[in-house]
């Protein structure tokens, strides 16, 4: 808050030492609108983790929807901007909709060749877009409605005018990126699959990313025709895309100022080098590959992290608190009726040559604790993902509450109930403890909401307050997830699963990687967790099995081989045969 | 780097047959030309989709290399006044380009966190600076690049239109080189490397095989391929810094549509989008562009994993 | 010999390996047991180099191989059965296995490598020709036995050999560890099947929490239920 109330002073009085002149104030317009586009940008690679290399298409179509409302239509300048942010936010819809069919960097190539397809129609297109020559003669560029001024020509107004529009532009940004949006965008950047496994249709949170980018993106470009009085067909070429890359990677990723201060080195490489090295490209493609292997929180990230370490030095961190053991407060389940709350008919999963999971009929009583065991790669991993929907059944049915949901993606089997803990330790390692459980509490209440502070909803803070009293991380709860030792990661693990208020609960082996005291604690809170939802548990140690579950099934193979209470399958002869070896 | 196809007023005679209003004769001329320009970019396509597969690197220094090659070959022809020379001299000092490239630059980013992402961007960054420095040294004018006298004229006619002997030469060269790919990837150790590190680098490692060297081996020969096919399209389109752009994205839509890391899928998506293009040049030259572009989304969206490729290669 | 030596060794920022000191002698053949998520496989990777150690030494007849790449560990005379297979899936048996043989003599001589791993895998004979993903669990794990028998180590690593496998399978892993022990090699193995990593080998680890909590011979050891139940559970 300080920053932009500094930053807004700043702007407020550059017209005074920026000498006034035409000039420098026509860049330093520039500077902000690119310094917008480059944010834009930022919310997409910064906050949602998609590398695009097709902004060129949002900002240029808007530039030429805003040039050619003016031009052509001879609409007032505040439609005309606002079309052309519409533009830009339809392009990203299209492009959008296309490209996250695929990930990483595959997506950052077809964006590419997808923002060709925008710049050939303007460069085809000729007498409406002016081709190569770009779009001139915007004649009412000045004719304001529904204020029905006729703005001033000169450079000081329109100065104004733009710094207020970025202004709010940038609030708004930043409100967003606060939002609980904005928050399950960062979900989805530290760990896709997790976000997923937690109820969030990922592949639409990012492309919500890619709209909230291309809107702010057309704004840019709808403002830079105004700035410009003119559209350069290079606003749609590609090597516009690579510029906004490189402004926002030199500013530096995931903060507000980031991408200004980017834009600001960059328009200074363009319009001052240049003057004094004709080749000034490569220094600035130079200066990129820098940047890229040795700086990459880029300029402000390394200083705001110079500043931090230089400011934690002294106050070297205070131990917290040992971790005590987890604590379960029971609120009984209501008695379970006999319909079984999961049930799979004939559930098959085959990988090329091999069956890991064959012909499995079970089901599972709501209330109920069930374990499951087997020997190390009896398919037991796999059966966990085919009933999450992580990996597609081969042959059978899942049914879930009476509804078959063997065809649902995991986000949906998750918002039906369904929560899951990994055996390899699958959390949030970028966010904080609270912000793992606050992510996870979150799915139950809202993902798209784009208004309002995340951290102020009451129902899902309380859950998430709720589940680090469980676990006991109070101490932790603003530490880095990926700072935890072994154990309190394997607690959280549960937690985030927890958090998301299940009715159904899947462990897959809570204890891996215990000590044996760890182990027993565990065990006892898995136990009070029962009283409220219904448990399938991966386990190997038969301790734990024994002491805890309702029931136990043994897989080997792929196949069911016994299942009962644990005091029939401590009996079962083909059980001690195969499994307990002893 | 493509030619526009003939167009029928360009035509000398009418003739009897017609297709879409078009003589026969000048789809056969439409459809060699497209030939040749698949074939130009199967070359550059392949070691695109080569270092993809084995490092997971959208390398998008790779139109530098086809710029590169045709500079060293201009270069040579300029010292040297022997084209012959100058076929050979690009893909090896090119090639050595892409081993200082891989050994300096994309080194430093393996086995870091987002590795993928930064071997695009320092790519990336290459693909600004080096044709400034080309513009540096050469000039921003494009240079001439004649063909050479023993390939130039016509080698015969079909109806109306000539077919340039340089065109033919460089239909023979792709189907030579092709094969000789094919058997450097299928039938010798190297390849054998190159495919197991496809699917599985570290396990490469452990059957002691010294996995770096594969990486820049296999980057300089991608290197290599591209600046070859630079040097036999100059001749055709003027030598320019700006030449590596265009093609690195069509050679993007082409992996694309035939799938990434898979050879027969680079061959059929070259042979695809060079047909496309000289075809929908001639029935609706205005948007013939656009055209492939908006293939490449058809294919997206209806097989997502390209016409050839394999389920999961092309995922991440 | 392999010598570990007060190895540390973190995943992330967990830590995984604590003061971890185990020898194989040549020719010995040695079991490393514990519970899931105990480091078994972590000291193995640590041991070929693929996960860092940040403490301590590892030698290898005297000489310093901790800071080594992989592969030079494996040109050393280490060999390495992973856990997870890691059959090359789209290239064929006989390509699989003339990948181990590419550093030792470029595949030129396959005959006299061929012959000895048919001996030992007979099924594998059938399937040369076959890709590497149409093989069963129990074919996937004799080549990948077979693979890193190519690189002709003198000592090497198991991991995990019988997951997942059909009982009948796993019974003839268990006669291949011992007849490649017979053939001079050492062996380190890890494994879930206490029966058969007992009866396959002569000496005994347990790790617990990444760190060893016990040693001893295995003869021993198959008579102590105590210690067992203690560092197993089963």
């Amino acid at each position: 808050m300080k920053g932009l109330l500094l930053a807004a002073a700043v702007l407020a009085t550059a017209p005074l030492y920026a000498d006034y002149t035409p000039f420098y104030l026509g860049l330093l317009t520039e500077v902000l609108v690119f310094g917008l586009f480059a944010l834009a940008y930022d919310v997409l690679l910064g906050h949602a983790g998609v590398l695009s290399l097709g902004h060129s298409a949002f900002l240029g179509v808007a530039a030429y929807t805003t040039g050619l409302m003016l031009a052509r239509l001879r609409l007032p300048l505040e439609l005309s901007v606002v079309a052309g942010a519409i533009g830009g936010l339809l392009t990203a819809l299209l492009v959008g909709t296309v490209v996250l069919r695929k990930r990483g960097v595959y997506l950052a190539m077809l964006t590419l060749a997808l923002s060709q397809i925008f710049y050939y129609i303007v460069l085809m297109w000729t007498p409406v877009t002016g081709g190569t020559d770009g779009l001139g003669n915007l004649p009412i560029l000045y004719t304001s409605w529904p204020l029905g001024l006729r703005l001033s020509k000169r450079p000081i107004t329109r100065y104004y005018v733009v710094v207020i529009v970025i202004f709010a532009a940038v609030l708004i940004v930043r409100h967003m990126l606060h939002s609980p949006l904005g928050r399950v965008m960062r979900a989805v950047k530290a760990n896709e699959r997790r976000a997923e496994a937690c109820g969030y249709n990922t592949r639409r949170v990012r492309l919500v990313a890619f709209l909230i980018s291309g809107f702010f993106s057309g704004l840019a470009g709808a403002l830079l025709t105004v700035v410009l009085e003119f559209v350069p067909i290079e606003n749609i070429h590609w090597p516009m895309s690579g510029t906004v890359l490189i402004m926002t990677l030199f500013g530096g990723t995931g903060t507000l100022l980031g991408p200004f201060v980017g834009a600001g080195v960059f328009v200074w490489m363009r319009d001052f080098l240049s003057k004094h090295l004709e080749y000034w490209e490569i220094f600035v493609g130079g200066a990129f590959v820098l940047i890229v292997l040795f700086f990459p929180e880029g300029i402000v990230g390394t200083a705001f992290r110079l500043m931090r370490e230089r400011r934690r030095a002294p106050a070297a961190e205070a131990p917290g608190p040992p971790v005590t053991e987890p604590i379960a407060t029971a609120t009984p389940l209501a008695p379970s009726n006999d319909e079984p709350l999961l049930q799979t008919a004939g559930l098959t999963k085959v990988f090329g040559g091999l069956t890991a999971v064959n012909r499995v009929d079970f089901a599972v009583r709501r209330g109920e604790l069930r374990a499951v065991i087997g020997p190390n790669g009896a398919g037991k991993t796999t059966f966990f993902n085919v009933l999450t929907g992580v990996l597609p059944a081969s042959h059978g049915r899942v049914f879930f509450k009476g509804r078959d949901v063997t065809q649902l993606p995991t986000y949906a089997v998750s918002r039906l109930g369904v929560a899951r803990s990994y055996q390899i330790t699958n959390i949030f390692s970028d966010l904080s403890v609270f912000e793992n459980l606050r992510i996870a509490a979150q799915s139950r209440v809202t993902h798209y909401r784009c208004w309002g502070n995340a951290e102020r909803l009451a129902v899902v803070n309380a859950r998430a307050e709720e589940m680090l009293r469980l676990l006991a991380l109070g101490p932790k709860r603003d530490v880095r997830a990926a700072e935890l030792s072994h154990g309190e990661q394997r607690y959280l693990e549960i937690g985030i699963a927890l958090a998301t208020d299940p009715d159904f609960l899947l462990l897959d082996e809570p204890t891996a990687g215990m000590s044996p005291e760890e182990t027993r604690r565990t065990a006892d809170f898995i136990r009070k967790l029962a009283g409220r939802v219904t448990i399938v548990l991966v386990e190997h140690d038969m301790e734990v099995v024994m002491g805890i579950s309702d029931r136990i099934t043994v897989l080997n193979y792929g196949e069911v081989l016994a299942e009962g209470t644990p005091a029939e399958i401590r009996q079962n002869a083909d059980v001690r045969r195969v499994y307990l070896r002893d | 780097m493509r030619e526009r196809g003939v167009r029928p007023e360009e035509a000398a005679e009418p003739a009897d047959l017609t297709l879409f209003g078009y003589p026969l004769e000048i789809w056969y001329t439409q459809l060699f030309i497209g030939l040749v320009n698949g074939c130009i970019l199967i070359l550059v396509a392949l070691g695109l989709s080569l270092v993809f597969g084995l490092m997971g690197i959208i390398n998008f220094a790779h139109g530098i290399f086809y710029m590169l090659g045709a500079y060293a070959g201009w270069l040579t022809v300029q010292l040297t006044g022997n084209f012959w020379l100058a076929l050979l001299m690009a893909p090896l000092s090119v090639g050595l380009v892409g081993v200082v490239v891989e050994r300096c630059v994309l080194k430093r980013i393996y086995g870091t966190r987002n590795a993928n992402f930064a071997g695009v961007l320092v790519t990336y960054g290459l693909a600004i600076m080096i044709p400034d420095v080309v513009r540096m040294l050469f000039g921003r004018p494009g240079k001439p690049f004649a063909v050479p006298h023993e390939l130039s004229g016509s080698l015969f006619k079909l109806g109306a239109t000539e077919v340039h002997t340089y065109r033919v030469f460089i239909l023979v060269v792709t189907a030579l080189l092709l094969p000789a790919m094919w058997l450097l990837l299928n039938r010798t150790n190297l390849g054998l490397v190159i495919r197991a590190g496809t699917s599985d680098n570290l396990m490469v490692q452990l059957l002691g095989i010294n996995v770096a060297r594969t990486w820049t081996t296999t980057y300089a020969i991608g290197a290599a391929l591209a600046a070859f096919a630079g040097v036999i399209t100059a001749p055709l389109v003027a030598v320019a810094p700006e030449m590596g752009a265009l093609v690195l994205i069509e050679c993007f839509i082409v992996t694309v549509v035939g799938g990434m890391g898979t050879f027969l899928g680079v061959v059929a998506g070259g042979l695809l989008i060079g047909e496309t293009l000289a075809l929908t040049g001639m029935l609706y030259d205005v948007f013939a562009d656009v055209v492939i572009y908006l293939a490449m989304a058809l294919v997206l969206l209806v097989r997502p994993r390209g016409l050839f490729g394999q389920e999961g290669i092309s995922e991440e | 010999m392999l010598r570990v030596e007060q190895v540390d060794a973190y995943y992330g920022l967990s830590h995984v390996l604590q003061r971890v000191s185990l020898s194989v002698a040549p020719g010995e053949a040695v079991a490393l047991l514990g519970r899931n998520g105990a480091g078994k496989t972590t000291t193995l990777k640590t041991i070929m180099g693929v996960v860092r150690a940040r403490r301590g030494r590892i030698t290898w007849n005297d000489d310093d191989v901790t800071a080594l790449s992989p592969y030079r560990i494996v040109r050393l005379g280490i060999g390495y059965v992973p856990e997870e297979r890691r059959i090359f899936p789209n290239l064929t048996v006989y390509e699989n296995l003339k990948m181990a043989r590419l550093a030792v003599d470029g595949g030129r001589h396959m005959d006299d490598y061929l012959d000895r791993v048919l001996a030992l895998f007979p099924p594998l004979k059938q399937r040369l020709t076959n890709k590497g993903r149409n093989l069963s669990g129990g074919e996937q794990q004799m080549l990948t036995m077979a693979r890193s028998l190519g690189t002709e180590p003198k000592l090497l690593l198991i991991d995990e050999p019988t997951e997942g496998l059909m009982p009948a399978f796993v019974e003839t892993i268990g006669e291949t560890i011992v007849e490649i022990q017979r053939q001079g090699l050492a062996v380190l193995l890890v494994e879930q099947n206490t029966r058969l990593a007992l009866a396959a080998t002569q000496r005994v680890y347990f790790l617990e929490k990444g760190a060893i909590k016990h040693e001893g011979t295995s003869s021993e050891l198959a008579h102590d239920h105590a210690v067992r139940q203690r560092y197993l559970g089963v």
